[in-house]
């Protein structure tokens, strides 16, 4: 993987995202945090986990290994959500910006948040990140349909195109 | 990303694909919800190989498999089938853009799609399907099951272990 490839990922990611914020702006309060079986109970609880989940690993990989999700996962406003992916998101784009692509190689160590050391190549990291954050918008996209909401395509292909 | 980067993730694909078929398997009362899914997904990675591999595109129906287990199969089938493009692509071939017998369609849809090479359909092919895996895991969950860890991360944590198909290829 190079450096590129890597921001492009996180492109389509912060794409996808967005795309589902968008959706999700579009209901009322009451069902953004109505229970709905699932990982995370609600649209707002699998929104929070993603978002949270892109914050723990961007920090593992600039030295620090959080001991637990930050307080704002579990937010009940949308649009605390969205300023906090908007801070990951650029927060990880200046961290993109320094790396080459050699760094991607660099063996990451980190704790997880039940205190377990671990190692791992950046580029693992970086992919499963991305991968992460897709499976928890195909939850979400269930959630919002179960709901009465249409969930938005967010598939990478669709990014690609868009972009020429 | 380079050939050995594309096929992790195939490979880290069909361990997951194991698992979830293991856990919908054992999943008590089925609707249609879960083999919609699992049909749209596996049908997407056979439509996305026979593309690569400039074969027709031969897609059964959902409503032509008698029970769950003969889906599991047809899906167990793929897994048989890639290893001849996974194992042999290169670089070169993955840097060619590929056709789609559906571009017209899309073209109506959405323009002139811009190409798409043969190794951001290997990986939009990866991603579709962690999208529609965790689907599945949401609708295990309604049922009462717990639905596997299927992380990529957890893959590489415990050494990249093979896809056990137990589940599917027991009579």
């Amino acid at each position: 993987m190079t450096i590129d490839e890597a921001r492009q990922l996180f492109g389509y990611s912060a794409w996808a995202n967005g795309r589902m914020f968008e959706a999700a702006a579009a209901l009322p309060a009451e069902q953004l945090s109505a229970t709905i079986a699932s990982s995370f109970p609600s649209v707002l609880g699998t929104l929070g986990h993603i978002i949270a989940t892109e914050w723990i690993w961007l920090r593992r990989w600039q030295g620090d290994s959080p001991t637990a999700a930050p307080a704002w996962a579990s937010a009940s406003s949308l649009s605390e959500l969205r300023a906090r992916l908007t801070e990951v998101e650029s927060e990880r784009d200046r961290f993109l910006g320094q790396l080459a692509d050699a760094d991607l190689d660099r063996i990451v160590e980190y704790r997880r948040m039940s205190g377990e050391a671990y190692t791992d190549r950046l580029a693992d990291l970086v992919r499963h990140a991305v991968n992460h954050s897709t499976y928890h918008r195909g939850q979400l996209a269930t959630q919002l349909r179960q709901i009465g909401a249409h969930p938005p395509g967010t598939d990478l292909v669709t990014y690609v195109r868009s972009r020429t | 990303m380079n050939v050995n980067d594309y096929r992790g993730l195939l490979l880290h694909m069909e361990w997951a694909d194991a698992l979830v078929w293991r856990a919908v398997l054992c999943a008590p009362e089925q609707d249609d919800s879960i083999p919609g899914r699992l049909h749209h997904f596996h049908s997407t990675q056979w439509a996305y190989l026979q593309v690569l591999q400039r074969q027709p595109l031969k897609i059964p129906d959902l409503g032509s498999f008698p029970d769950l287990k003969s889906l599991a199969r047809w899906a167990r089938g793929f897994y048989g089938e890639l290893p001849a493009y996974r194992d042999c692509v290169d670089e070169a071939q993955l840097s060619r853009s590929v056709e789609f017998p559906w571009a017209a369609q899309l073209a109506e849809r959405m323009g002139t799609p811009a190409p798409a090479t043969a190794g951001e359909c290997l990986l939009q092919l990866a991603l579709h399907t962690a999208y529609h895996r965790g689907q599945v895991a949401t609708r295990l969950r309604e049922r009462g099951a717990q639905p596997p860890l299927t992380d990529f991360i957890a893959w590489i944590w415990m050494r990249r272990p093979a896809p056990d198909w137990a589940s599917v290829d027991a009579d």
